[in-house]
């Protein structure tokens, strides 16, 4: 017992100088540590109120048979209890929702097999696979759009506060930010339908591998709108929080003195202010990754943008339960990984939270 | 309540958010009598009509009036003005009968053609109706103005209802949390760490899919306010949870603790009371996020259906195709009215925000 306590005590105190050490290292292994905890729970919580809800994949799959095809009743389409029951035991229906779950963790990490969509019968790694590569370029170089802009802009209605050309930007990004993102989307699309600048889908109609560079800029062309729609959604509230963190820290003390030794206006803003305000950008970019992601789903779904979302919410319409199971793990574990970059690169900016000793900050 | 008044004052564009935003609540109380026809009321020979409320025309003068029109393309629905032909709008002009706040009988509507009506005897012998479309009717022939007014008693309510829900298990959870602290803060604070995680929309879609399959309209309302405020109470738990874990060190606390007042009688009465400016201004701004929440499920398909009606429901996708909206533009007056309540919202938030939040300051002055 004694010899046990202090084995641990030494564990702790040396656990407690590699984080002295290597704080950054340390802060990191910790949140993977935590985010892969929160996967496994979120995992278990969605098998079990997946297990709660009436019905299951083999029912829907035999009420999709039976209602869907015309001549019922022919061999093919003949459900017996005990061919019910067969199928369920297959899949491992049958069995409670932990052991179920552990089944399929089993099948993701050793088979890389999650089995096949229930519609389309094609893979479903592999559908998940080709719409998140889809989704992740579109929302990339959305935020890269998003950030820049809101950046400059924030900086720049910053210096020009309690004009009339910041009221005006103001209410425009509140505006813009309160605007319902359907909205926006549907009359973007109307836009480009009546005026024939712009394509209506948001994907070329050829595949990638025919003519590469032909692609990329259908591609480019193709997806301008919806990044335009995209980029007007977010902006507003993105330049509100750094136009309104830009003021925060230009009416602090250290700023006033650093204007008093005559320090160039040009340096106070950009080397000291402008450095200050990344850290809450940072911390909103988590939810603003997150929101990137459910965002884009309604993007996806108007303009036909073979991505995540459409793919979810496709699979949701036709209740093809393997595919919107797989895709809301895939897609919290996207959001997590989101979260967990955005508090490293928040490390990184800013010692406090390296150093401090609670490594969950 | 005064500052808030001196304030709008002093900002006019959220003066007119505040008079939008009452006018738009008054509007769906009084449904029944500002829609000249009910929800559902079906004008069979009349699917598509375009708007036909004109103001001034040779023969009738200066006055409110409908210009008939006849069907020319009965393969896309396409309908040519008749010159000359004008009906004038009546005010208390009698329509369906409908019960005012559910209880009152009234055949007068605010204003309408006193013609007859399908659901009065004998309407087919005394003629074609001829009704007033103020934004056109519908791929049924529904009138889109009923339509939007009776639709606005779940859009405008599912906000406050499910900002509500949530704002309870965000005191409760998050009041809970910051007073007790350890595990019990712990154990909330990781649920609510999970619900963050997924993205809302996705666990909008996955409950949404997983909890029902075949539900009436009110059965599906109840759904949607649920699963809302499911997703909302994350947010503003956290927000409270800190709240009160600063306040708790304060001196009246500490005596409370000492005349032996029970912790949740501390919590619920002493600690949350001092925040509720914060409360009302972040319930404010939560509100139009439940408002698109519900129109985003509906356009999707997945919230209020047919026959019941929202203005995410009018604004669905088999609706709101390029195609249909490019015929048919009227369609998207829905959109409209989702718009001006999601902007009044925001802007009457922010001006909360700037009167009552001591953490915001109000950064125009700031020079």
């Amino acid at each position: 017992m004694m010899r046990r306590s202090i084995s641990i005590d030494a564990a702790r105190r040396h656990l407690a100088r590699v984080r002295a050490r290597h704080p950054l290292g340390a802060f990191v292994a910790g949140r993977v540590a935590t985010m892969v905890v929160m996967l496994l729970v979120l995992g278990l919580a969605v098998f079990a109120l997946m297990a709660l809800s009436p019905g299951d994949a083999v029912e829907n799959y035999v009420r999709a048979q039976m209602f869907g095809s015309e001549d019922f009743g022919t061999d093919d389409n003949q459900f017996t209890e005990d061919s019910i029951a067969a199928a369920r035991a297959r899949l491992g229906l049958d069995r409670p929702f932990y052991v179920q779950y552990a089944r399929w963790l089993r099948q993701l990490i050793f088979e890389r097999d999650l089995g096949r969509s229930l519609i389309s019968r094609a893979p479903i790694l592999f559908l998940i696979r080709n719409a998140m590569v889809n989704s992740l370029i579109l929302n990339l170089i959305s935020l890269v759009f998003l950030t820049a802009f809101s950046f400059a802009l924030g900086i720049y209605f910053s210096s020009k506060v309690g004009t009339r050309v910041d009221f005006w930007a103001t209410l425009v990004a509140l505006v813009l930010h309160a605007f319902p993102g359907v909205l926006l989307l549907i009359l973007l699309q109307l836009f480009a339908a009546i005026s024939g600048l712009f394509p209506i889908t948001a994907y070329p109609a050829f595949p990638a591998n025919e003519a590469p560079v032909r692609f990329a800029f259908s591609y480019l062309y193709h997806i301008l709108l919806p990044l335009i729609g995209a980029f007007l959604g977010g902006i507003g509230g993105t330049m509100r929080l750094i136009r309104a963190t830009m003021l925060d820290q230009l009416g602090q003390p250290y700023v006033t003195s650093l204007r008093s030794r005559g320090v160039t206006e040009r340096r106070v803003y950009f080397a000291h202010a402008f450095r200050n305000t990344l850290n809450p950008y940072i911390t909103s970019s988590a939810t603003l990754f997150a929101s990137l992601f459910s965002g884009s789903l309604i993007l996806e779904v108007i303009f036909a943008y073979p991505g995540i979302g459409r793919l979810m919410f496709d699979a949701v319409i036709q209740e093809d339960t393997n595919l919107v199971l797989a895709n809301l793990m895939f897609i919290s574990f996207l959001v997590l990984v989101g979260m967990v970059v955005s508090d490293i690169l928040l490390a990184v900016v800013d010692p406090r939270i390296r150093f401090s000793k609670d490594v969950r900050a | 309540m005064r500052r808030f008044v001196l304030a709008l004052r002093r900002r006019p564009v959220a003066l007119v958010a505040v008079l939008v935003l009452v006018l738009l609540y008054i509007a769906m109380v009084f449904a029944e009598f500002l829609a000249p026809y009910g929800a559902n009321t079906v004008f069979r020979e009349h699917p598509y009509h375009p708007p036909n409320v004109r103001l001034y025309s040779r023969e009738l003068g200066l006055r409110l009036q409908i210009q008939r029109h006849v069907l020319v393309d009965e393969a896309n629905w396409r309908y040519a003005p008749l010159r000359g032909d004008y009906v004038p709008v009546r005010l208390f002009a009698v329509g369906p009968e409908t019960r005012l706040f559910g209880v009152i009988r009234v055949r007068r509507h605010l204003f309408g053609t006193d013609a007859p009506y399908p659901d009065q005897p004998g309407w087919e012998q005394r003629g074609r109706t001829y009704p007033v479309f103020v934004f056109g009717a519908d791929d049924l022939g529904r009138d889109l103005l009923s339509r939007i007014l009776y639709g606005s008693r779940i859009s405008l309510t599912i906000g406050l209802i499910a900002s509500a829900i949530s704002l309870v298990l965000a005191i409760v959870l998050g009041g809970l949390a910051g007073y007790f602290g350890g595990t019990v803060d712990w154990l909330i604070m990781r649920a609510a760490e999970l619900v963050i995680l997924i993205p809302g929309l996705y666990l909008l879609l996955f409950l949404r899919s997983v909890l029902s399959r075949e539900l009436d309209s009110g059965q599906s309302f109840l759904l949607i306010t649920m699963i809302l405020s499911f997703v909302g109470w994350p947010g503003g738990a956290r927000l409270i949870r800190g709240l009160v874990h600063s306040i708790k060190r304060e001196d009246f606390v500490v005596n409370a603790q000492l005349e032996g007042i029970p912790p949740l009688v501390i919590v619920f009465k002493q600690i949350i009371p001092q925040m509720s400016s914060i409360l009302i201004v972040s319930t404010t701004l939560a509100i139009p996020g439940y408002i698109l929440g519900e129109a985003i499920l509906s356009y999707l398909g997945l919230g209020i259906i047919d026959p019941s009606v929202s203005w995410g429901s009018l604004l669905s996708r088999d609706v709101t195709q390029v195609t249909i909206l490019r015929a048919f533009p009227w369609f998207l007056y829905p959109g409209l009215f989702l718009l001006l309540a999601t902007l009044g919202y925001n802007f009457v938030g922010d001006l909360l925000r700037d009167v009552f939040d001591p953490y915001y300051r109000d950064k125009r002055v700031l020079s």
